[in-house]
């Protein structure tokens, strides 16, 4: 199993978060990821070389490195990267609401985003395929268009890191444009809280239905979105606009904790029939397993 | 040691458990938390129910604490310090003794009291005793502790001195003397409380920590009450009493309620010169007068036959000889007209006036005798060298002069001129035949400085004076004043004053009846005086002085210090003293205005034979604390607001 050769530790945000050069955190964190996942890899015709592996009987003669064999007496294959027209479009929700960070999490809901999408634009990159940005909030839509190299790696990740979580989430006419927009053969990895506008999600999501892409929502939540936080009586402000609501969480958490529950059921409900993948992913969860749904989705692909 | 004053405001200690109550009770509605979605959230009531246990520990003992410290701030903290009360009480008593010494207390049998009490005060050795009295040449202090023999030989020496007591000196040196003693002090004020000494005075003697003992003396109608039987030469003046003769004015005052026969005797020369009856008014003033002849007696003593309780009071001595006055000489041509005549005696008739109110100032003098005004009548070409010279010196050397023209105008004026007199020219002598339009003195103005003596009706006067005929000046130096002018801006007077300050006093017009009706209105003497300057206070200084005992004449070498009454010569003066009179007044301070005077309101009025009281608290050493209470619940509080703003803003995040 290739999640129990992973070093989990390499993954845990509560490290990770003290990082920040996502270049070198992405680069831990796939370190950590790829061990044992070589065959996932697109190998074969290419340019670039990839790395070295022990000849098998049968494999072409060409791919033999002769040098080696002189120096070392061992058959070793050389691999190249294979040259992909696959596009990695990360959609990056920036809206208020991602700045929540709970009492006990180890960092904001924002800042998980930001370390995941850096992760999964370097896997993308890493084996090849183009990567690209669609995100922010109402306010300020940032557009990258899917590009690969490492330069691109690198722009990617200034953008990431300079987007800072204010005002509402992406209006509809954006999602209109990004479908537009959207190449062919793309993975769109939509990285968000879902807490608003599941009904829309239908819509925005329409691109995949089609056999041309593919995409995977993944659910960033704080705990104490799941569970309300600990406090005799809170007065809650809204983060995305003026609401003021009183409560008692004690009083409030069990009915509190079946809606949510009702709530992320119908999402998913929603973000299965529209044909992409779910994924709940809470501000303390490690890295890999999003990145494994991600290679796997890429898999697929 | 720290203790209370007021032990019972602990009962306020209850109040801590406020801060607990309200921080248990504390319901957080307040805590404001952003949260990304409110979709889920059911508004709820907040639980009523208090914390079972506090939450923030810092904040609620800093409450507590601060409840604590307001709380013994309220118990009036102060620090007992047992060593130097251990001290205090084995320290003896200190007693002061306050005594009055004014003339005022050797009447009504008041200086044999203050010592017969003195004494008697003296003989408890528990205290130590020290005393503050007025001497002659100052304030008497002997401190407390001095021994018995001294303090009594220093009570013998004393004496009532003919100065107004001022015993707000005596109370000021207390506080001085007293201000770092510590024990158990008693002040003892011995004095008759007389209104006139105490009404004035100030002080907080109860502040030093020291309990007030009030002795009062010399209250022949008992203590407190005003005191019966008093009279006194209140007032004595010599006046001119026609020639050869001087008259001595004296006042006596009754203070006693009935009426009292006295008689009233003048000494002069060592005997008795006159003796008068009177029968005083109950509460009233009768006047008697003495004649003696002016010359004989240098001064004179009125002298009150009477067997009163206050002797001192009765007789008074003054200067009976007239002052010396200041001469004034003519000068005029020999033999003289008619006219020069009969100008000098209105001349002479105007100076013979001049006075204080009281005597004449000016005389006429002898050929050769010392002269501070020179009248010279029809001043003309009659004039010599010798004559000018000698008008020249006087002038120079600080004299007045005043000089009328003569007949030969020109030739006067000339001379003027050539001796540097006076400069103007003459034009013409004007004359109206019309006695009904004379000419007439205009109006001041306000700069002229006659215009300060002539103001109101007695300006009417002058103003209505006839000038019928009067030399026409012109072309006069500027450095001559013309206080006088007629109604045309023409001169009628010029006035020169020499550095010296000799003054030179030219009238246009002659003091004859076809020249002027001036000699014979009421405004002559003012104008006279006025021009010549003969009222300046060196021409007018009669060499008398009268002073009341305690005032002094300082100068630059040394000074004259009125003490006791009676007649003294300084410096060329003529000095009388006597006693102050409110000294003889018999009204007293009550024991209530007393207290107040003193903050006698907080004292303990005891009688005079106190004994020593050892079972008064003593908070002599304690030093109160509530200010250091005070800063720290300053401090407290300061922690508090900071505690409390620092916990909102995080629940606020």
């Amino acid at each position: 199993m290739l999640v129990e050769e992973t070093d989990n530790s390499l993954l845990d945000p509560t490290r990770l978060c003290r990082i920040d050069d996502l270049y070198l955190l992405a680069k831990i964190v796939t370190s950590g990821v790829r061990s044992g996942m070589h065959s996932s890899m697109r190998q074969g015709r290419g340019n670039e070389f990839f790395q070295y592996r022990t000849y098998e009987p049968g494999e072409d003669l060409k791919n033999v490195d002769w040098r080696v064999f002189a120096k070392r007496n061992e058959l070793v294959s050389k691999t190249y990267q294979e040259d992909t027209n696959l596009n990695v479009l990360m959609v990056v929700d920036a809206s208020a609401s991602m700045s929540y960070a709970g009492k006990n999490a180890v960092c904001s809901k924002f800042r998980y985003l930001q370390m995941l999408s850096a992760c999964i634009a370097y896997l993308a990159i890493r084996q090849g395929d183009r990567v690209g940005l669609f995100g922010g909030s109402e306010d300020a839509v940032d557009w990258v268009r899917p590009l690969g190299g490492r330069a691109a790696l690198n722009r990617l990740l200034v953008k990431i890191g300079s987007m800072k979580p204010a005002g509402r989430d992406i209006g509809m006419q954006a999602w209109t444009r990004f479908n537009a927009v959207l190449p062919r053969d793309s993975i769109v990895v939509v990285l968000s809280d879902f807490l608003d506008g599941e009904d829309e999600w239908k819509r925005r999501l329409q691109f995949a239905a089609s056999g041309r892409y593919e995409c995977i929502c993944m659910q960033i939540l704080d705990d104490d979105e799941l569970v309300l936080p600990d406090s005799d009586a809170l007065r809650f402000v809204e983060l995305e606009g003026n609401g003021e609501v009183s409560a008692s969480p004690e009083l409030i958490r069990k009915d509190y904790q079946i809606k949510m529950e009702q709530y992320l059921k119908g999402l998913q409900n929603i973000i299965l029939h529209a044909g992409a993948d779910y994924q709940l992913l809470k501000t303390d969860q490690e890295f890999g397993h999003a990145l494994r749904r991600f290679l796997g989705l890429r898999a697929h692909s | 040691m720290i203790e209370f004053g007021q032990p019972l405001a602990f009962l306020g200690g209850l109040a801590v458990s406020l801060p607990i109550v309200a921080h248990m009770a504390y319901r957080r509605v307040s805590e404001k938390r952003l949260f990304p979605s409110l979709r889920f959230l059911t508004p709820t009531s907040i639980p009523r129910s208090g914390k079972k246990r506090p939450s923030d520990w810092r904040l609620l003992l800093l409450r507590v604490l601060l409840f604590v410290v307001l709380v013994m701030i309220l118990a009036d903290p102060y620090w007992s310090d047992e060593k130097g009360k251990a001290s205090a009480q084995t320290n003896r008593e200190k007693r002061i003794h306050l005594v009055d010494c004014s003339i005022s207390m050797s009447g009504w049998g008041g200086w044999s009291q203050v010592q017969g009490e003195l004494f008697n005060q003296w003989k408890d050795d528990r205290a130590d005793h020290g005393m503050i009295a007025h001497g002659v040449d100052g304030l008497k202090v002997w401190k407390t502790g001095t021994p018995i023999d001294e303090l009594k030989k220093g009570l013998n020496l004393l004496q009532p001195i003919h100065t107004q007591h001022q015993p707000q000196a005596l109370l000021n040196r207390l506080k001085k003397l007293w201000r770092e003693e510590n024990g158990p002090k008693k002040v003892f004020v011995y004095s008759d409380f007389q209104v006139s000494d105490w009404q004035s005075v100030q002080a907080d003697v109860i502040g030093l920590g020291a309990e007030l003992v009030f002795v009062p003396v010399g209250h022949n109608n008992g203590p407190w009450l005003t005191r019966r039987g008093n009279q006194a030469v209140v007032d004595a003046r010599v006046v001119p009493g026609g020639s050869g003769k001087v008259r001595v004015w004296a006042v006596v005052r009754n203070w006693d309620a009935n009426a009292t026969p006295v008689s009233l005797s003048i000494f002069a020369g060592g005997e008795r010169r006159e003796r008068i009856d009177l029968v005083l008014p109950p509460l009233g003033s009768e006047q008697a007068q003495f004649n003696l002849p002016a010359e004989d007696f240098a001064s004179a003593s009125i002298i009150l036959d009477d067997n009163d309780s206050c002797s001192w009071d009765n007789n008074r001595s003054l200067w009976v000889s007239p002052p010396p006055a200041r001469g004034f000489a003519f000068l005029t041509r020999s033999p003289m007209r008619l006219s020069d005549q009969a100008e000098k005696e209105f001349l002479q008739a105007v100076m013979e006036s001049v006075g204080d109110g009281v005597w004449n100032r000016w005389a006429e003098v002898s050929d050769g005798a010392q002269f501070d005004c020179l009248l010279i009548p029809g001043f003309s070409d009659w004039s010599n060298k010798e004559t000018n010279s000698l008008l020249i010196d006087h002038l120079q050397g600080g004299g007045t002069a005043l000089l009328t023209p003569g007949e030969s105008y020109v030739g006067m004026n000339q001379l003027l001129r050539e001796s540097k007199l006076l400069d103007f020219t003459f034009n013409r002598l004007l004359q109206t035949e019309l006695r009904l339009d004379p000419y007439r003195i205009d109006v001041l103005d306000d700069q002229n400085p006659l215009s300060q003596v002539f103001a109101g009706d007695s300006v009417r006067d002058l103003y209505l004076t006839q000038v019928r005929r009067f030399l026409s000046l012109r072309d006069w130096d500027d450095s001559l004043e013309c206080p006088l002018y007629d109604r045309e801006g023409r001169p009628l007077a010029l006035v020169r004053k020499f550095p010296g300050g000799g003054r030179l006093v030219f009238l246009c017009f002659r003091l004859l009846p076809d020249w002027t009706d001036l000699p014979t209105r009421n405004s002559f003497l003012p104008l006279m005086v006025e021009l010549c300057g003969l009222t300046s206070d060196e021409l007018l200084d009669t060499g008398r002085l009268t002073l009341q005992s305690g005032e002094s004449i300082v100068s630059s070498e040394n000074s004259f210090n009125a003490i006791n009454p009676g007649l003294y010569q300084y410096q060329g003066k003529k000095i009388s003293v006597h006693a102050p009179l409110a000294e003889s007044l018999p009204e007293v301070m009550t024991e209530n205005e007393m207290q107040e005077v003193l903050n006698g309101s907080r004292s303990k009025m005891q009688p005079v034979d106190t004994e020593l009281s050892d079972d008064l608290p003593d908070h002599s050493s304690d030093q109160p604390l509530w200010m250091w209470f005070a800063l720290a619940a300053a401090l407290l509080l300061i922690g508090e607001t900071i505690l409390s703003v620092h916990s909102r803003l995080s629940t606020h995040v």
